[in-house]
């Protein structure tokens, strides 16, 4: 609602705003068995694996406590070989992937890779 | 008393006297932050007298602004007769009210209030005005960019010894507003941040940098690796420490930070559970002890868990107050406002037993306040347009207080003519927001209401000068991780809904088990218990897991006919529970609480739950 500092920020000092190059970096993930990229900017943490609630019928499969805050879980709660601690508008969030993740740039993602939507 | 475009100054002003007296009532040199509130209310009372044409009160509020100003750029020095002064013009004014109110600033004591005022002016003198380039290892193209408040802050600190450096650190675009206003807190925890100055390297495609100015202890570790800190200070003498007497009153004080009340009501909390957890490991344990050994230790254990669970409970109420609290306070404001506005008009309250964090409460008293008086001055009609509008002369406003999952909804809502979306407009194209021939949908028109800019322009001649702006209700609940909405029906009225997420609730739960899984069911949801009826629904079936039909099974009764099975109850608990945010949940999660090794123990509202749903879930 308001504008961001940020944008402030940027139109106050720069005549255009930084340019913008694909070079993104971030993981590659597996999750339910499909491959997702997750930019680097959303991870917060990479978190061990935790005792989880499951939570049927819901966008998150389960919950679970890290560091007195409790989380929803997303993705492969049922077998996680690793949680990546997630931004997203509304909070934060575990991703629980099924696979190990592998660092990349968004520039050599393999075609077709999407961004990992937790609302999908 | 209406004056000027309905304001009532008795009302109003004595909500910011009540703000400066708690700064003066403090028995330790107010810290700059505190030099900042009283500036602010004597800028808010200047700006109300003069809509209230009180020109006797506005002249020596002028003046008080003046010496406030003059003490929050350091150009004199707080002083014991300071304070007596202020204090004292304050208690004036306090005192003057209800006459003031009733009509006329006449018999107001201008000329004793202004003694004050100047007398407290001519303290002691300030910290200086040699240049900083001599004190600061800093270009002179930075120096040039500060403003003349946080030059005064530079020369204060830099007189205490306080080491300055600049902290060159970078956010991602999308949490630069996040990031920068947590490290802010981090380094005011920890000293001063002073000034945010533009980086013109350090950017990549998706980060953008700033450079800041602080006045920090010398030990910086705790700031973290990516912060690049620099001590651009000259090595100074260390500040001569606080006298005696100083540090005596410091100990008297029992002013505390509501953060740091947050803290140790959490901690309380998190005490108890955590006790409970060792009092049940404990008791696991206590089988393979001599019968004398077990009848010396439950005295102890109930002695602790007595003391564990009187602190909980302790720290719960402190915690929290009924909503109707708060309601009670903006209805005397509504009843004061509606008097004054020559409108007729009823307060509503649902929802008032709604518990909720006392630090929400003040976080939303003021942003409420001004929503109910836009609600007032704005929304509702005269009562002759009403008439001829086939409306009661008599409008109403309700305040709807509800808890959802681990979020708090208050509304303010009014039966008048609702956003008059084309004045928005007008008043957005004429500021340039709206480009010509663009005709925005209502929820981006609204959305324009809550930028700064918008409201003290377009409103200079109803509610300039009273220090609170939508733009500034929508950053007071921003800051609390919460959002507003608007939702307006034109002749029919509107609505502003404040959502903040709760920090955490404390109540007594069954905990239950389903299968593997524990969960708790607050008490006060629970009529009675007694063995499940065939046709019971499960708690696991209506969550929508594989239910198992086992024996034994245990009836929650939860009145109006309702009732839930539960495999096992394991016993009744305090739980502190958190909320759960990130993506959205379904609604009869109410949050969830730490279970150790047994992992997170969901919150269920069981009515909830037992709910036809659909698109159930909340964020």
């Amino acid at each position: 609602m308001t504008v961001p500092a940020a944008r402030e920020l940027v139109a106050r000092f720069f005549a255009e705003p930084p340019p913008l190059v694909p070079a993104d970096l971030g993981l590659l993930v597996r999750v339910a068995g499909e491959a997702y990229f997750v930019p680097a900017s959303r991870i917060v943490e990479v978190v061990p694996p935790l005792p989880m609630t499951p939570l049927p019928d819901s966008t998150a499969s389960a919950i679970a406590f890290w560091r007195g805050s409790a989380y929803p879980v997303v993705g492969d709660a049922d077998r996680p070989l690793l949680l990546l601690l997630l931004r997203s508008p509304a909070g934060q969030f575990l991703l629980a992937t099924g696979g190990p993740p592998e660092a990349i740039s968004r520039e050599r993602l393999p075609e077709g890779v999407p961004d990992f939507a937790e609302t999908a | 008393m209406k004056r000027g475009g309905g304001i009532d100054f008795g009302a109003e002003a004595a909500e910011r006297i009540e703000t400066a007296k708690a700064v003066l009532s403090l028995r330790r040199a107010p810290r700059i932050g505190e030099i900042n509130e009283l500036f602010r209310a004597a800028h808010s009372l200047k700006g109300l007298a003069g809509l209230a044409e009180l020109d006797r009160v506005a002249r020596c509020l002028h003046e008080a602004e003046s010496l406030l100003d003059s003490l929050r750029l350091s150009k004199i020095e707080w002083s014991d007769g300071v304070r007596r002064a202020l204090s004292e013009f304050f208690e004036l004014l306090d005192a003057a009210i209800p006459a003031v109110a009733a009509g006329s600033d006449e018999g107001f004591p201008e000329e004793r209030a202004l003694r004050l005022i100047s007398g407290a002016g001519r303290g002691g003198a300030g910290v200086g005005e040699e240049p900083l380039s001599g004190m600061l290892d800093l270009p002179a193209a930075t120096l040039s960019c500060l403003s003349e408040y946080e030059e005064s802050r530079l020369r204060v600190n830099l007189k205490n010894g306080a080491p300055i450096f600049t902290l060159d650190v970078s956010f991602s675009l999308e949490d630069f507003e996040r990031g920068l206003k947590e490290l802010g807190e981090r380094l005011n925890e920890r000293g001063e941040w002073i000034a945010t100055l533009p980086q013109v390297s350090g950017f990549s495609p998706d980060r953008l940098a700033v450079q800041l100015l602080a006045a920090l202890p010398a030990e910086l570790a705790d700031l973290g690796e990516e912060i690049a800190a620099r001590r651009v200070s000259r090595e100074a003498a260390p500040p001569p420490g606080p006298s005696r007497a100083t540090r005596a009153a410091a100990a008297r004080s029992i002013r505390v930070e509501t953060s740091r009340m947050e803290a140790l009501l959490s901690s309380a909390q998190d005490a108890y559970a955590a006790f409970a957890r060792f009092a049940e490991a404990a008791g696991r344990l206590e089988g393979a002890l001599s019968s004398t050994e077990r009848a010396a230790l439950a005295p102890l254990r109930r002695r602790a868990e007595l003391t564990m669970r009187g602190l909980a409970r302790e720290a719960a109420e402190m915690r929290t107050a009924p909503m109707s609290r708060l309601a009670e306070r903006l209805a005397r404001a509504t009843e004061r406002l509606v008097r004054t506005s020559g409108k007729r008009a009823v307060f509503r309250v649902r929802g008032g037993d709604v518990e909720i964090d006392r630090a929400i409460a003040e976080e939303l008293a003021d942003p409420l306040l001004h929503l109910l008086r836009n609600a007032i001055d704005h929304g509702l009609e005269a009562p002759e347009e009403r008439r001829a509008a086939g409306k009661p002369e008599e409008g109403t406003i309700t305040l709807m207080a509800r808890a959802r999952s681990a979020r708090l909804l208050v509304s303010i809502s009014d039966d008048g003519r609702g956003i008059q979306d084309d004045r928005v407009l007008e008043r957005a194209r004429e500021l340039g927001w709206i480009a010509p021939g663009h005709r925005p949908q209502p929820e981006e028109l609204h959305a324009l209401l809550f930028r700064p800019g918008f409201s003290t322009a377009a409103k200079v001649s109803e509610i300039s000068g009273r220090g609170v702006g939508l733009d500034l209700v929508a950053d007071r609940v921003a800051a609390r991780g919460g959002a507003v909405r608007v939702m307006s029906e034109p002749g029919r009225g509107a609505r502003f809904e404040l959502e903040v997420p709760i920090a955490a609730a404390v109540f007594e739960a069954l905990i239950v088990s389903e299968g593997k899984n524990v969960y708790a069911v607050p008490l006060a949801a629970v009529r009675r218990l007694s063995p499940a009826r065939p046709g019971d629904r499960s708690l696991g079936g209506a969550m929508g897991a594989s239910a198992e039909e086992s024996p034994g099974r245990v009836r929650l009764e939860l009145g109006d006919d309702a009732a839930i099975s539960v495999e096992r109850v394991l016993g009744q608990e305090l739980v502190t529970v958190r909320p759960i945010a990130g993506v959205p949940i379904p609604d009869y999660v109410m949050g969830a609480s730490d279970g150790a090794e047994r992992g997170a123990v969901l919150v269920i509202d069981p009515k909830r739950l037992l709910r036809p749903r659909g698109g159930q879930e909340a964020a």
